[in-house]
């Protein structure tokens, strides 16, 4: 019982605060006190202020309002990117799972060709060949992305399929979409949103890291790899403009992976009452 | 290969300051195989890859695949590192913190683990570099090829792998110790070393060996990421080298290179654990 | 009752630190004798297994106290008591070789368990095996030995298990259902292998929702509810004539599920009889008459 109420008082925490961070990204533009992209020659590598109170980095753009904006690509390219590959994979895997036979065996070998690839290592040769931009860097992240959800849909539809309440509806005359919607999909959603919370975090560094190698989201668009990749050579001056952006990433990733952990905590301790 | 902006042969040109003209860019291109259709270039290269011939670059026009190897020795030297590092902290650990479940140790390991596991690899590099070499000047800035040029961007790599690896590994121990065969073991009073060592871990084993042959995929893509910031010479720092300089037939290589590391010893991986689990070998 | 019981229970109350789950529990248990505790799920039977046997943190021991062997257990530290119990008593499970590891030989596992008791002695290992898994009827020990728990069937598992207790010369056997996840032939054999035990003096105790099996091997029946005893007598007089409404709506229960006919629950004969084979007929009747009697 007390388990229950805290691992439900956990999980609406961290709903609370990755809601917040969401916000905050949505608003970026009203919420930010200075003009993110305005370079400022007086201004450069300015120390923290009233003003700045993150500082300048060395072009005197105001570090602070560049966080900010930064969460907007960081935070939606990262959720944006999670919801689209869990939707395609969630649909091939079940498609996969519902139908078997050939269909499966095609859907399944290019996971299983995905797989091969090491998932950065695709992320950046892409990424590399495509050339900068944040939709090719989230092109490069989801090229083998939605294998994980296709995998484990595929294996839930599977294992369900056999179940007297599939075969309920079936001979009560259900189409198969109705059947995947209505019956299987809020049956599996669990694990599958789980690992969507976990590989949010997991999304936000692969595509933080392409940013930061320069193969992603490209300046002057604020993200906070790539700001740590352009202030990190003036650190010994202007430390301020890496250690924000650097611990923006930081906790981000952390609500983000906590979340992932207190959704699966709060799912566990459901089932096993 | 055409989709993508920027061309080659004109990269090349520029890099080697020839003063580009439509003539040289041509003749260049030619010289390159770049004239030919994007299809009739891919099959080339594929039959070619399949008998382990991965093209010449474009910039120096050496052999691909002695480039890769080259590279490949550095980037083994830094993976085995920080695979090792990563291994040798975390096995203890996340025993220690699964037998001693919500103790002080596990509690504190838990913390640190899960901070950890959200420290992009990038970041953990700059702030070692800004640490080390910035502040108390201990290390170079430019990995030498050496022991002391090993160890930042081993940490770096290191770090949130073996945070990774508590928590799996943990989880693993953690599911064992809660089966009815350590109960069965406990009532008829087989000592708590017998049941742990032999029995507990010997299984988690399995699942563990798993993890770790799949966080080479992790390596081999970090390795990019940190072998770039120390410019150490593996495999990531030549394709990131080769990703600016355009030269594509490096960058394929890379990626049908690193994969085949990585599926070769997920297949060792395999065969290890049908040695540890003789139900395998039987399925 | 025994003048020199193995086991003792006086008053005993226990539970996982909200509430006790069972509580009041007293009963003595003689050298090779057979009490089945009977009950339906949830009745308190396991955490009455578990409290006995007192190796586990949980369930807690709030109340009496527990006379094992002549020891008091109350009054040992939980290490001596851990030790105890280890070395005197056998726990069967439900799950036919839950209590081995699926994975490690059998041969390696009753090594280590004999080796942690100081009393393994490699010379005489093998002819001791040979002895035992004789006894209990199962052949081609070597073979046994060499096998993994998971490559082996259920009844064969839990043989295997019994037949360690008989290794370990313990003098109590705890086992939880040890025949409901077997099939009417193996259970047979299980059963007849827990009454041929008894003649070394080894006490049983023998926690089961299987009337027929309790019928079978018990000297002593105790039907639990609620955490308590509710009734507790010689086998076949309870099964004859039970007192109490509770017992007597548990037996009434048990012939239907087993598809036999109501009236014949006056004959204790019958009564057992159906209930071990689930069929109708006098001869499974004499048969059982004739296994219960004749020891192999």
């Amino acid at each position: 019982m007390l388990a229950r109420k805290r691992s439900r008082q956990r999980l609406i925490l961290f709903l609370i605060l990755a809601a917040a961070l969401m916000l905050i990204g949505l608003l970026a533009p009203l919420i930010v006190p200075n003009d993110p992209n305005a370079t400022n020659a007086a201004h450069m590598n300015a120390s923290p202020d009233t003003e700045h109170i993150f500082g300048t980095d060395r072009y005197g753009r105001c570090v602070f309002s560049r966080v900010i904006m930064g969460a907007r690509t960081s935070i939606f390219s990262a959720v944006i990117l999670v919801a689209s590959t869990f939707a395609l994979g969630t649909a091939l895997g079940m498609i996969a799972g519902w139908y078997g036979g050939a269909v499966d065996s095609v859907i399944m070998r290019i996971v299983d060709i995905m797989l091969a690839f090491p998932q950065m290592v695709l992320a950046v040769a892409v990424a590399g060949i495509l050339g900068g931009g944040m939709i090719n860097a989230m092109l490069a992240m989801g090229l083998s992305g939605w294998t994980l959800y296709a995998r484990l849909a595929r294996a839930q539809v599977i294992a369900m399929k056999k179940e007297p309440f599939i075969s309920a509806a079936r001979l009560s005359g259900c189409s198969d979409t109705k059947i995947m919607l209505h019956y299987l999909l809020p049956c599996m959603l669990g694990p599958l949103v789980v690992n969507a919370a976990t590989q949010l975090g997991v999304m936000m560094i692969g595509i933080a890291g392409l940013s930061f190698l320069g193969i992603g989201v490209t300046e002057p668009h604020a993200e906070w790899g790539s700001m740590i990749n352009q202030s990190r050579a003036y650190m010994q001056i202007a430390p301020w403009a890496t250690l924000a952006p650097a611990g923006a990433t930081v906790i981000t990733v952390m609500v983000f992976n906590c979340l992932g952990d207190c959704l699966r905590d709060y799912l566990d301790v459901e089932a096993a009452k | 290969m055409y989709i993508s902006p920027g061309d080659p042969a004109l990269k090349k040109l520029n890099a080697q300051g020839i003063s580009v003209s439509e003539e040289t860019l041509e003749a260049a291109r030619e010289e390159m195989g770049l004239n030919r259709p994007f299809l009739v270039r891919y099959a080339d290269w594929l039959g070619n890859a399949l008998t382990g011939d991965l093209g010449t670059s474009y910039k120096d026009g050496l052999p691909v695949a002695g480039k890769l190897v080259h590279a490949l020795r550095y980037t083994l030297i830094l993976s085995a590192g920080s695979l090792a590092v990563s291994l040798i902290v975390a096995l203890p650990l996340s025993v220690i913190s699964a037998v001693k479940k919500d103790g002080l140790v596990d509690n504190l390991v838990r913390v640190l683990s899960f901070i950890g596991n959200s420290l992009p690899n990038f970041l953990i590099s700059v702030l070692l570099m800004y640490f080390f070499c910035v502040k108390t000047r201990l290390l170079p800035v430019i990995a030498e090829e050496n022991f002391k040029g090993l160890i930042m961007p081993c940490l770096a790599l290191a770090i949130p792998m073996c945070s990774r690896f508590i928590r799996q590994f943990r989880a693993e121990i953690l599911e064992q110790l809660g089966r009815d065969y350590v109960f069965g073991a406990r009532a008829r009073g087989v000592k708590s070393s017998t049941i742990l060592f032999k029995n507990v871990l010997h299984n988690a084993m399995i699942p563990i060996i798993t993890i770790i042959a799949l966080s080479v995929g992790t390596l081999l893509g970090g390795s990019v990421v940190v072998e770039t910031i120390f410019r150490w010479p593996g495999l990531g720092k030549l394709v990131m080298d080769s990703i600016t300089a355009r030269d594509y037939p490096v960058i394929q290589g890379f990626v049908i290179f690193s994969s085949s590391v990585y599926v070769l010893i997920n297949l060792a991986a395999d065969i290890c654990y049908r040695r540890l689990d003789p139900r395998v070998g039987e399925m | 009752m025994n003048s020199n019981p193995i086991l003792s229970l006086e008053g005993l109350c226990a539970g996982y630190g909200n509430g006790d789950v069972i509580s009041d529990i007293s009963f003595s248990l003689g050298r090779g004798e057979a009490l089945c505790v009977v009950g339906q799920s949830g009745c308190g039977k396991s955490t009455l297994l578990k409290s006995i046997l007192g190796v586990f943190d949980l369930p807690k021991i709030t109340g009496g106290d527990i006379v094992f062997d002549s020891q008091r257990l109350s009054e040992l530290s939980p290490r001596q008591r851990a030790r105890l119990s280890s070395s005197g008593m056998g726990l069967i499970f439900q799950t036919p070789g839950a209590a081995f590891n699926p994975i490690r030989s059998y041969k390696k596992q009753f090594i280590e368990t004999l080796k942690s008791r100081g009393t393994y002695d490699k010379s005489t290992f093998l002819p001791l095996i040979r002895d035992v898994f004789a006894r209990l009827g199962l052949e081609r020990y070597e073979r046994i030995l060499a096998s993994c728990p998971y490559e082996m069937s259920g009844g064969m598992n839990q043989r295997i298990a019994l037949a360690l207790v008989m290794l370990m010369q313990q003098k109590l056997l705890l086992a939880d259902e040890p025949t409901s996840a077997l099939d009417a032939a193996t259970r047979r054999t299980v059963a007849d292998e827990l009454i041929s035990m008894r003649s070394d003096g080894l006490a049983q105790l023998i926690v089961t929702h299987d009337l027929a099996l309790a019928a079978y091997i018990a000297d002593r029946i105790a039907v639990m509810h609620r955490g308590r005893i509710v009734e507790l007598a010689p086998a076949r007089e309870l099964l004859d004539a039970p007192l109490h409404p509770y017992t007597r709506a548990l037996l009434k229960t048990a012939p239907r599920l087993g598809g036999a006919l109501p009236t014949a629950a006056a004959d204790t004969e019958v009564y057992s009889g159906q209930l071990i084979e689930c069929s109708p007929g006098h001869y499974i009747l004499k048969e059982v008459q004739h296994g219960r009697h004749t020891e192999r």
